[in-house]
């Protein structure tokens, strides 16, 4: 995906912007819609997406002169799901390596009832960053310098 | 694809922050690895142009069928990997990843 940002980087004109949206490693929240309003049930257990491995693409395309941070900006995505039964089976096809564990499921039993039908929720802290396409001059120079 | 039962972010907060770090007004957006076009058509309402690539022919037919009327002119589907993009040089304004990097 490093191949993926410098492929980016070619189809830019100068000063054009990468716009990467995606999750923070801290853990998402479930929350559970009510009559009272939406109540936090738990977390979800694990990580879904390789966070990690996405910031050291962008840090070295970075190092490399390719691109100058801009911004920064930090969001909440909300994944709706409908029942206890879709909200695993989301987990299980889309969120490779992230579960939900017993004491949240019994939170979510007591609030929506034994079929656990009801709108239950993903609260998901995200990002987005702004990265600025860097002029060749400056690729130039860097590699000069790391040259010497 | 997405799952029946499942709706993301209905409340608009990507689009919300996206809005407050850039402008697409008058611009043409590349956005690579666009799924099923969920995203494509809030950038489509922004920009002069979106261009929106995944290497998955069945996403891409699903963005394709998914994206209103009104929009279609500014949006061009196609199936592409983001390591080999098949663009000029200096083509876009924007290339958005959106969890796909």
């Amino acid at each position: 995906m490093v191949h993926a940002l410098k492929s980016a980087r070619r189809v830019l004109k100068a000063g054009g912007l990468i716009v990467d949206i995606r999750s923070t490693p801290e853990p998402a929240v479930v929350l559970c819609e009510t009559p009272a309003g939406r109540l936090v049930v738990g977390r979800l257990r694990g990580t879904h997406r390789k966070t990690q491995t996405a910031t050291a693409r962008l840090n070295r395309v970075v190092r490399q002169g390719l691109f100058k941070p801009h911004r920064i900006i930090a969001f909440r995505f909300l994944h709706h799901t409908s029942s206890l039964e879709t909200l695993r089976t989301y987990l299980e096809e889309e969120w490779s390596a992230a579960w939900i564990d017993g004491k949240t499921v019994s939170r979510i039993h007591r609030l929506l009832g034994p079929k656990a039908i009801g709108t239950l929720i993903i609260d998901e802290p995200a990002r987005i960053h702004i990265l600025v396409k860097a002029r060749a001059e400056r690729i130039r120079s860097q590699r000069q310098e790391a040259a010497r | 694809m997405r799952m029946r039962g499942v709706k993301l972010d209905p409340e608009g907060y990507e689009v919300m922050a996206l809005d407050r770090v850039v402008s697409l007004k008058g611009k043409r957006v590349i956005e690579i690895g666009c799924g099923d076009g969920r995203l494509t058509r809030a950038l489509a309402e922004r920009a002069r142009e979106v261009v929106a690539i995944d290497p998955n022919p069945r996403d891409i037919r699903a963005a394709r069928q998914s994206t209103p009327k009104h929009l279609k002119r500014r949006v061009r589907f196609q199936v592409a990997t983001a390591e080999d993009l098949p663009f000029r040089d200096g083509e876009f304004a924007v290339a958005v990843f959106s969890w796909s990097l």
